[in-house]
């Protein structure tokens, strides 16, 4: 009877674990998805044109979006910065109207909001842009002391062409590179080691933590910046590669620019890192990008360098090396090499000369048999004449000689 | 004699039928007449999408000047993006709309309180265990640029915060502070 009380109260503890746990715990977070994230209006002055964004929630609560547009620039450097509507002179955020501010999205489904873009009459021909986003609200149901409510927006560029009937109405697509950039780097090859000159017992104890990365000598970072200006009157959606050509090996190797859009009269900088590089190597570089001047038609823009890759650190390396074993073997010469003493003059004379440098007198009693001039001891010929020097005993002249 | 001729004529005749069967059901002339090929074109446009997932407050609970400064868990923003694209954070204040004059503020009792903490020098965020702190502004900042997905898996961002309290802040309850991640693909 006791077992069958203690099954029924665990069967309904999991029950109220598995249902209800899940009800205690905070409020989720939102997770929400936007399609698409980029949209392209073209259209005549005083026409306005429609599209719809699917927003999708992909969480387990309900998530209500809030949709609102504001103004943009993109810096060289790929960083958006927002503003305003209306701030920038290229606006079409005060055009544009959404057909929901605000949405709310069961989990797992989705909803339909249409932009519209109405372009004003008296406006020149040209690029207009704004982007649209789309904001989930945090809520906690908690009532900290200190506490961080969470936004998470998503940004829809919306960019729009807009011709004018007539003379002025004329779209130029247009643009060029202006600098191709190349920064080869390398990783450094020694790990682990910091040296602080107030500490320098630390700095001793930290050479054990010591590691050294070898492959990092033979591995550059090659990374490229094309340098893209659009010199037209509307936006460019920009795609290109780098080619990269090893002209001592012969080597070629591609690597895919970034697709983005470039604003009018903006500069943007497409880079890209070459993986596997060689680490030495004089190369061929060829940028190319492309953009779309009509629906069947695009241009290229293509820039070229030669720059080289030359492994500077391994070669420091090997000269070090090369110095410090010059250096050990020039120390073990030193040493080996005896200081020997004029019997004339007893000063000390290096190598094995046949005369004192000192005094001029002959440092030998050997003299050579053919030619009579004095011989170096230990030698088998004679140095001036070449006649073989048969060994006789003799005074030892080294250390030996005295005032 | 007769009938072996006849025989071989029956073999010769049985092959040749076999030849000629096997002949024309391998034929080229036989499959095109059987065979109906048609040529489908599958078109489709992929459009750019952008996933963002984060938690929707980050809580420091009780908090005293003596206990400072306070850092909060560390918590994921999770993003899936076909296209490369860039995520920001900046403080938009408790009313949690940007361009006001209290973005920069915490305020007490959940944000409709009259005592205010300033968020640019209380409030920093780091995207991981190693990088610097950054103060909490106004502006946005950038968290990461990125590129797009290699995969279907979520790209995370590892995020945490920091909240400094002085002996000067006012103690009041409930303080609260808004801020605003923005994706916008590049």
């Amino acid at each position: 009877m006791e077992k069958k009380f203690l099954k029924i109260f665990l069967i309904l503890g999991i029950i109220f674990l598995y249902y209800l746990l899940p009800h205690l715990v905070l409020a989720q977070g939102f997770d929400f998805a936007v399609v698409p994230s980029k949209l392209d209006f073209e259209l005549s002055a005083g026409e306005n044109q429609s599209r719809s964004f699917k927003l999708y929630n992909k969480g387990v609560d309900p998530v209500t979006l809030y949709g609102y547009v504001e103004d943009y620039w993109i810096t060289p450097d790929n960083d958006f910065e927002y503003f305003p509507p209306g701030t920038k002179e290229y606006s079409s955020a005060k055009w544009i109207t959404l057909s929901k501010e605000k949405v709310i999205v069961q989990p797992g489904q989705y909803e339909e909001v249409t932009v519209t873009v109405n372009a004003p009459k008296n406006i020149e021909s040209g690029g207009y842009y704004a982007v649209v986003f789309f904001e989930a609200r945090g809520q906690s149901e908690e009532k900290a002391a200190a506490q961080l409510k969470i936004h998470g927006r998503v940004g829809v560029v919306i960019l729009t062409t807009v011709k004018r009937t007539g003379l002025e109405g004329e779209i130029l697509r247009k643009g060029e590179i202006k600098n191709l950039i190349v920064k080869t780097t390398w990783r450094p090859f020694i790990k682990n080691f910091s040296f602080d000159i107030k500490n320098i017992r630390q700095s001793l104890r930290n050479l054990k933590n010591i590691q050294f990365d070898f492959a990092a000598l033979f591995q550059p970072q090659v990374k490229t910046t094309t340098v893209f200006e659009n010199t037209g009157n509307t936006y460019l959606h920009c795609a290109g590669l780098d080619i990269l050509k090893n002209t001592l090996t012969g080597r070629e190797d591609e690597v895919k620019l970034p697709e983005m859009t470039v604003l009018d009269k903006s500069i943007r900088n497409f880079e890209a890192e070459w993986e596997n590089a060689p680490f030495l190597g004089r190369i061929y570089l060829k940028s190319i990008l492309a953009y779309k001047v009509s629906a069947d038609r695009q241009e290229e823009k293509v820039a070229e360098t030669v720059f080289w890759i030359i492994p500077w650190r391994l070669i420091i390396l090997i000269l070090i090396i090369l110095a410090i074993i010059l250096y050990i073997r020039r120390k073990l010469k030193k040493k080996t090499e005896k200081k020997s003493i004029c019997p004339h003059c007893g000063k000390k004379y290096k190598g094995n000369p046949s005369f004192c440098p000192h005094c001029g007198k002959p440092l030998s009693e050997n003299i050579c048999p053919a030619c009579k001039n004095p011989v170096p001891q230990n030698v088998k010929f004679c140095p001036n004449c070449g006649q073989k020097i048969e060994k006789t005993k003799q005074k030892p002249t080294k250390n030996k000689a005295k005032k | 004699m007769k009938i072996k001729n006849k025989k071989k004529i029956y073999k010769k005749i049985i092959s040749l039928v076999l030849a000629l069967s096997v002949f024309i059901s391998f034929s080229p002339v036989t499959q095109a007449a059987t065979t109906d090929s048609k040529n489908h074109n599958v078109t489709f446009s992929l459009q750019s999408a952008v996933q963002l997932n984060t938690i929707p407050a980050v809580s420091f609970g009780n908090v005293d000047p003596s206990g400072s400064p306070y850092t909060s868990a560390e918590f994921v923003v999770q993003l899936k993006s076909n296209a490369n694209w860039t995520l920001k954070v900046k403080s938009i204040g408790p009313d949690g709309i940007a361009g006001n004059a209290d973005d920069n503020y915490f305020k007490d009792n959940n944000g409709s309180g009259s005592n205010t903490i300033t968020v640019n020098d209380h409030l920093e965020w780091s995207t991981s265990p190693y990088s610097a702190w950054n103060w909490m502004t106004t502006t946005d900042a950038t968290i990461k640029t990125g590129t797009k997905n290699s995969d279907n898996n979520w790209q995370d961002i590892l995020m945490k915060y920091r909240l400094t309290i002085n002996w000067s802040d006012q103690a009041a309850n409930n303080y609260l502070g808004v801020i605003q991640y923005t994706v916008t693909t590049l």
